[in-house]
């Protein structure tokens, strides 16, 4: 019965449930728990994560959009700076299932557009021709060279018109007539990536110190807490906002990338340090740390073998938890025009647009297919954190 | 207590300068220093310094001594005249410019922490009594969204919307009709009623992770053995449950108050700037972008500050509301 | 419905009705159910279910139960057996999803009324009336049961404003008398103290004044004294039965100690797996149980009858010569196989020789904290958590050493094995060559050896295996760096504890607690040591599997000449165990004695005053006792009496005590005292 989930009652004197040992109860329990009693520990949090459905998809979501990002190449119909001065704010395009009858046959089609000025105001217009059709196809050729994964050159689209100068916005165009749902896939590779390097970045910060502060203790413990507090208490988009402002502005692009990176994460890796410090803490005075001690184990293998497992598990739930946060800051910083700058784009770059609210009003895609793009993936980055850290430990729901 | 108000008081202290040193780091980190960027923007205008000028203004913020003495000259300034230097944007004295702003980002700020508290404790204790029930699973979807989205994004949608639907133009904090009026009771309705929005807008982020703490800790109370001790002599469910669990869940709630400050304070900035309005938040977005930085960098001081006096009082408050804290630190406990 | 009237009358057992229930369905002996009062609380076929995901689990199966007035009735049982959830299910206090599932609980009011409190809605008025008017209850752990953030005074009118109808400053009053009425001193000023600042025994105390408020006629007490040391729960069993004799109150007592259940009850039930598998009245259970259930209860449980027979067989001859090198890969295989008996039979003589010096010698032992308090930690208190001890162990033996919590006796273990460095004193040691000189001082990188020949088994055996360690990783570690281990080798390990070979892929989850303890054990005698210290290592098992491990751990002794220092406080199992015994109080030895001579003859008034508070599982025998009565609360310790530590419980303290320690000196036959007055003192142990 100790492998029981979920609120038993116990007698509290025992916090074994099942303890008619010896008689025929032993040998009872120990074969239903055949199959159970191997599991380790990996699996039993598995199979815990499972039950949360919610973090079950969110997961599945989150391999999408960096599968997004790895292939953002393939997906996007255009290059991101690709732009057509015809189309500016152009809405999205909707897609047909129809035969034109000119013998390009049965397919999927999407319209022209067809640009109309007022004449009291002279501002243009743009309507979907219903007369223009342009055949869209799978795996087509768009005229753009690049990379595919930096193994062998090509230019095929994963889906995309059939004449490469064709008119393709599934998403709408922003005023100088990009693609925003290009301009959205290659800002995954940014936003998603700056999450992952800056939380790997904190997450070196954080765990050096925080462990260094719960296994050592006394006037080092003392020191970095007092450090960590300083940096809890400062409000961080102000700081960062500062700091952001401080990066010199003739830097180019990638230096940038990484100067904003550093920055995030040089803030951001107070949370986990005190999450580690806090587990190192409880876990060091373990009886089964103190009996590998005994055991004559070193101390390295101690850390390694004893402490460092158990706190994997919570360490991978603050990490997910923590990515969004990063990816919120960046969209932030950048929407406020001092993270990323243009030519990089990013969700945040991309929103940039969206400050102005009468492009808003004339192009609402502008500001609704970029903020899509973040909250799917922060609320499924939180979803699956939080399906994580309620799985973190197998072992606290069982006694 | 004394005792411990002194010590928390004391680390406050030492807090605040390491966060003036931070600060005054960010004044010094751009290249060149304020007089040159004073310079070219007078050539920008087409003026032109004279070099007498120039070193006035350098001996004027002691700009020719080692950057030690320039922090003293600034901190002893901010001491004992209240000068936080002078921004070239305005053409102001910082603090003139800082003052004219903060009451109003205090305003946001304590209307948006109020906002946080009520819908955050009430939502979790909602949420730790019915746990596993439906409303429990949609409050935390709620409170998750409220975490996944920017909080400019919800200006920005609030924005439109308003613009759209309801031909009402956004920003600033007074209806036009009160923008030049004197002081009355409308416009001080008027004026909250423009709070609002904001206020909630900020406080979406920060209650996702406020709900999760306050339902952790009271289901946690909730187990007890208190809980089903006041019950077994006959206590109404209702009472017992405001009058221990709840009351107990209070404690760590109020120390996490402490840090809910910085993420208002960080919500404000954005959120302001979105939405236009005379706080902080749009000067110092302006003073970064202009390299304005005895602005910034006092702003930024400042911001640190409030947090650290209201880290403090969210301590002194739990350590007044828990008798453990409070029996334990008077010395005398019989 | 109406409600009773006023439930305060106390009730009169000659006047209330005899009732029609169903007597012949109770399972009572003939010649109690003639003498028997009138039933109070009738629980037949109740039961109890908690519904998971995976399947139903039913904690209480169709249990029958006849509480009768003005009686204790003991409810016995181990832990999942379902007594507290019964006691609860009468309360509507299940937690969630637990249910009453089918049964009837019929409560007999003072008016007469019989109400079935199965057809209660748990939070309707009538059961909150039923809670704490009708029926009061006290919870295991007093410290958890109060709220931490309000008075005690607060807690106990806040009770008597609901059944008493009192106004504040009246019911503030009534909490002042209440917490004179349980024996409390200085109660005016104790009302308003919080829970954290009472003492354990005290905190129940004012937990039974709050059960009392509403002047119940039945008192439900869960376990009320299985967090308490052996002095405060004899205090606070005394005051039940007083207070019980003065109320006309029955109380419906829970418990697993058969030593309680001897001392408090009138009549008992026996629960098993959610039934009750045997009722009788109190004599007639322990003289002849009929239950072959309750049968193995009885004797699982130690009856203190010196001088008792230790468990297996006495140590066949030492085997081991001091040093023997650990094991080569077959080396477990020889151990157990009867082969090896001469090979390690030949080092009888040297053994013998060795015998007479300790394997192990502390001398002055001390270990202190210093506790930082005042506005910059500038005020220091030094807590002596073990101050001086001397202490032998001998190569075969079994030293017990007891004492109440807190005093000292794990810290004396940990600086043993050096898990803690002490801060004064010596330890010697004949275990191994490797250590030269101090164990309490050589270096931590020196000790490999030394800890190899020593080792320990922990207290709780959920938290010292490794959860994310198969058995085999685990048993593995201590012997790395041993070469390449065979599984004969594991196998024949884990079948020298009781395990099978099957087991060695597992992970800790899937064992019981006993189980994990044997896996503990194994652990410890992997390096094939000299010395286990157990730090309370049965303290956490039922009565059943703690006798299995407790014979595991003599059998070991007799098969490996192992020597044990058995930590632990319950005084009836060390009792069993142990050859020699040393009693500890707060950091110091204050008497040391082979077993039998100890408990049949103490020479420390501490020691006394101990073996008076524990309840003998014998009726008979602990009620024909007299009762020392032990004064006062256990000292801060780091406000411990001058002189001799136990001078201010003392009933023989002069003024010699207060102002000269006596030392821990030889007090004949092997025995060592730490009292100024051994010698004059005609001190009472427990008589056959």
């Amino acid at each position: 019965m100790t492998t029981l989930e979920g609120p038993i009652p116990e007698d509290s004197f025992n916090r074994d449930a099942d303890n008619a040992e010896g008689s025929q109860g032993e040998q009872a329990a120990a074969s239903s728990k055949k199959d159970v009693g191997t599991r380790s520990s990996r699996s039993l949090v598995w199979r815990r994560f499972k039950r949360h459905k919610l973090a079950v998809v969110s997961l599945w979501i989150i391999v999408g959009v960096y599968l997004i990002a790895i292939f953002a190449d393939v997906i996007a119909p255009r290059p991101a700076g690709d732009y057509n001065p015809d189309y500016p704010y152009v809405a999205p395009q909707s897609i047909t299932l129809t035969d034109p009858g000119d013998g390009r046959g049965f397919g999927l089609y999407v319209h022209g557009y067809t640009q109309e000025i007022d004449p009291v105001s002279w501002n243009r217009y743009y309507t979907q021709d219903p007369d223009e059709l342009h055949k869209l196809g799978f795996f087509v050729s768009s005229g753009h060279d690049y990379r595919f994964l930096g193994l062998f050159t090509t230019d095929r689209k994963l889906f995309a018109p059939q004449e490469a100068d064709a008119p393709f916005f599934l998403m709408g165009a922003d005023a100088n007539g990009r693609d925003i749902f290009s301009r959205v896939v290659y800002g995954t590779q940014v936003s998603m990536s700056i999450g992952l390097i800056g939380v790997a970045l904190s997450l070196v910060i954080g765990i050096t110190l925080g462990a260094v502060a719960g296994f050592f203790r006394g006037p080092i413990d003392a020191f970095i807490q007092r450090i960590t507090e300083l940096f809890m208490s400062l409000p961080s988009i102000p700081l960062w906002m500062a700091l952001a402002a401080a990066i010199p502005r003739e830097w180019g692009p990638l230096t940038i990338y990484f100067a904003i990176t550093v920055l995030l994460s040089l803030i951001g890796w107070t949370s986990l340090s005190r999450e580690v410090r806090g587990r190192v803490l409880s876990l060091r005075s373990e009886d089964y740390v103190v009996a590998a001690r005994l055991d004559g184990v070193s101390r390295f293998r101690v850390i390694r073998r004893h402490i460092l497992p158990s706190l994997t598990s919570h360490i991978i739930a603050s990490v997910t938890l923590a990515v969004p946060a990063m990816i919120l800051a960046e969209t932030s910083l950048s929407f406020l025009g001092l993270g990323l700058q243009p030519p990089i784009v990013s969700w945040g770059v991309l929103l940039q647009e969206a400050q102005n609210i009468r492009s808003v009003i004339t192009a609402p895609w502008l500001l609704i297919v970029p903020s899509a793009a973040v909250v799917i993936a922060t609320l499924a980055l939180n979803f699956l954190g939080d399906g994580l850290r309620d799985a973190a430990d197998p072992y606290g729901g069982a006694r | 207590m004394l005792q411990f108000m002194i010590r928390r008081i004391g680390w406050s202290l030492l807090t605040v300068w390491l966060i003036s040193l931070v600060c005054f780091f960010i004044i010094q980190a751009p290249p060149g220093d304020f007089v040159s960027v004073l310079m070219a923007n007078a050539e920008a205008d087409g003026r032109r310094l004279t070099a007498q000028q120039v070193d006035v203004l350098r001996e004027r913020y002691n700009l020719d001594q080692p950057w030690y003495a320039q922090y003293w000259a600034w901190i002893w300034g901010i001491l004992t005249e209240f000068d936080f230097g002078y921004s070239f944007r305005w053409n102001r004295p910082a603090t003139d410019v800082i003052m004219e702003h903060l009451p109003f980002t205090l305003l946001l700020a304590g209307g948006s922490m109020f906002l946080t508290w009520i819908i955050a404790f009430g939502i979790g204790i909602y949420t730790a009594v019915k746990r596993y029930s439906i409303g429990d699973y949609f409050w935390t979807f709620v409170g998750f969204i409220g975490l996944s989205v920017p909080n400019f994004v919800l200006a920005l949608v609030f924005m439109y919307v308003a613009f759209r639907y309801f031909d009402m133009s956004v920003g600033g904090l007074f209806s036009p009709e009160y923008v030049e009026a004197d002081w009355s009771a409308a416009r001080v309705l008027d004026l909250l009623q423009n709070l609002a929005v904001p206020a909630l807008i900020i406080a979406t982020a920060g209650t996702a992770g406020l709900i999760r703490i306050t339902r952790a800790n009271l289901s946690d109370e909730l187990a007890q053995p208190y809980v089903m001790a006041a019950r077994a002599r006959g206590q109404r469910e209702n009472v017992l449950l405001m009058r221990y669990p709840v009351r107990a869940a209070m404690n760590p709630f109020i120390s996490t108050i402490g840090y809910a400050i910085p993420s208002v304070i960080s919500g404000e900035v954005i959120v302001s700037s979105v939405l236009s309005l005379p706080t902080t938040g749009p000067v110092l977005l302006g003073a970064l972008r202009n390299q304005d930085m005895y602005l910034a960098g006092s702003f930024l001081l400042i911001l640190g500050v409030l947090t650290v006096i209201g880290t403090v009082i969210s301590d002194l408050v739990l350590a007044w509301a828990d008798p453990r804290v409070r029996r334990q630190h008077s010395g005398a406990a019989q | 419905m109406r409600q009773p009237q006023d439930a305060t009358q106390p009730h009169d057992a000659a006047g209330s009705e005899p009732t029609e229930v169903m007597t012949e369905t109770l399972m009572t002996t003939p010649s109690s159910h003639l003498s028997a009062p009138a039933p109070l609380l009738e629980i037949s076929g109740l039961t109890v279910e908690f519904p998971t995901e995976e399947r139903l689990v039913t904690a209480v199966a169709a249990a029958d139960l006849t509480i009768r007035e003005n009686q204790v009735h003991c409810l016995v049982g181990e832990s999942g057996s379902g007594k507290s959830q019964t006691a609860r299910a009468a309360l509507g206090l299940l937690d969630p999803p637990g249910r009453v599932a089918g049964g009837q609980m019929l409560f007999h009011q003072s008016d007469g009324q019989v109400l079935d409190l199965a057809d209660l809605k748990p939070r309707g008025r009538r059961m909150r009336h039923i809670r704490g008017g009708e029926i009061g209850m006290i919870f295991q752990e007093p410290a958890r049961s109060l709220s931490p953030l309000h008075t005690v005074g607060f807690q106990i009118a806040e009770a008597m404003r609901l059944h008493r109808g009192l106004t504040k400053k009246e019911s503030w009053e009534a909490a002042v008398e209440a917490l004179r009425a349980v024996r409390i001193p200085r109660s005016e000023l104790r009302a308003k103290s919080y829970p954290f600042e009472l003492s354990g025994g005290m905190r129940q105390r004012a937990m039974i004044a709050i059960a009392l408020a509403g002047q119940p006629r039945l008192l439900i007490a869960d376990e009320p004294t299985t967090a308490l040391d052996v002095t405060t729960q004899a205090q606070i069993l005394d005051l039940l039965r007083e207070i019980q004799a003065e109320r006309d109150m029955a109380i419906l007592f829970i418990t697993h100690d058969l030593g309680v259940v001897a001392e408090m009850a009138d009549e008992v039930s026996v629960m098993r797996r959610g039934e009750v598998v045997e009722h009788r009245e109190v004599h007639d259970l322990f003289a002849a149980a009929e239950h072959s259930y309750t049968q193995m209860l009885l004797k699982a449980t130690p009856k203190l009858r010196v001088p008792t027979e230790r468990p297996g067989s006495p140590p066949l001859a030492p085997f081991r010569s001091v040093g023997t090198n650990a094991h080569s890969s077959t080396g477990f295989g020889a151990i157990t196989s009867a082969s090896v008996a001469t090979v390690r039979g030949s080092a009888t003589t040297t053994a013998a020789a060795d015998a007479a010096k300790p394997l192990v010698e502390v001398r002055n032992l001390t270990r202190s904290f210093i506790l930082k308090s005042g506005a910059l930690g500038l005020q220091r208190n030094q807590l002596r958590a073990v101050d001086g001890v001397d202490l032998d162990i001998y190569a075969g033996e079994t030293l017990g050493l007891v004492g109440e919590s807190g005093c000292g006796k794990s810290t004396l273990a940990k600086c043993l094995l050096r898990v803690e460095k002490p801060t004064g004193g010596t330890v010697l040691q004949r275990l191994t060559t490797h250590v030269t000189g101090d164990v309490a001082a050589v270096p931590e990188r020196q000790l490999r050896e030394y800890r190899r020949q020593m080792r320990m088994v922990f207290q709780d055996p959920f938290a010292s295996l490794n959860p994310r360690m198969t058995v085999r990783d685990i048993l593995l570690e201590p012997v790395r760096g041993d070469g390449p281990i065979s599984d004969n080798w594991l196998v024949e390990l884990l079948e020298l504890v009781g395990l099978e070979s099957e087991h060695l892929e597992r992970y800790p989850h899937a064992f019981s607690g006993g189980q994990r303890q044997r896996i503990g054990i194994a652990r410890a005698i992997a390096t094939d040591p000299q010395v286990l210290v157990a730090d309370e290592a049965v303290s956490a098992l039922d009565v059943s599997v703690r006798a299995q491990v407790l014979d595991l751990m003599a059998r070991l002794q007799a098969e490996r000449g192992l020597s044990y220092l058995f930590i632990s406080h319950d005084m009836s199992t060390v009792e069993h165990l142990s050859d020699r015994v040393a009693v500890m109080y707060l950091g110091k030895l204050v008497e040391t004695a082979p077993t039998a001579e100890l408990f049949t003859r103490p020479m420390h008034p501490y020691t006394e005053t101990l073996l008076s508070a524990v309840p003998i599982a014998d009726p008979v025998r602990q009620r024909g006792r007299a009762r020392i009565e032990i004064s006062g609360e256990l000292p801060d310790p780091t406000e411990k009496p001058s002189g001799c530590p136990f001078r201010s419980r003392c009933r023989f303290a002069q003024e010699i005590c207060a102002t000269e320690t006596p030392p821990l000196r030889g007090t004949g036959e092997g025995r060592q005292t730490a009292c100024h007055f051994a010698e004059q003192l005609q001190l009472t142990g427990i008589l056959r």
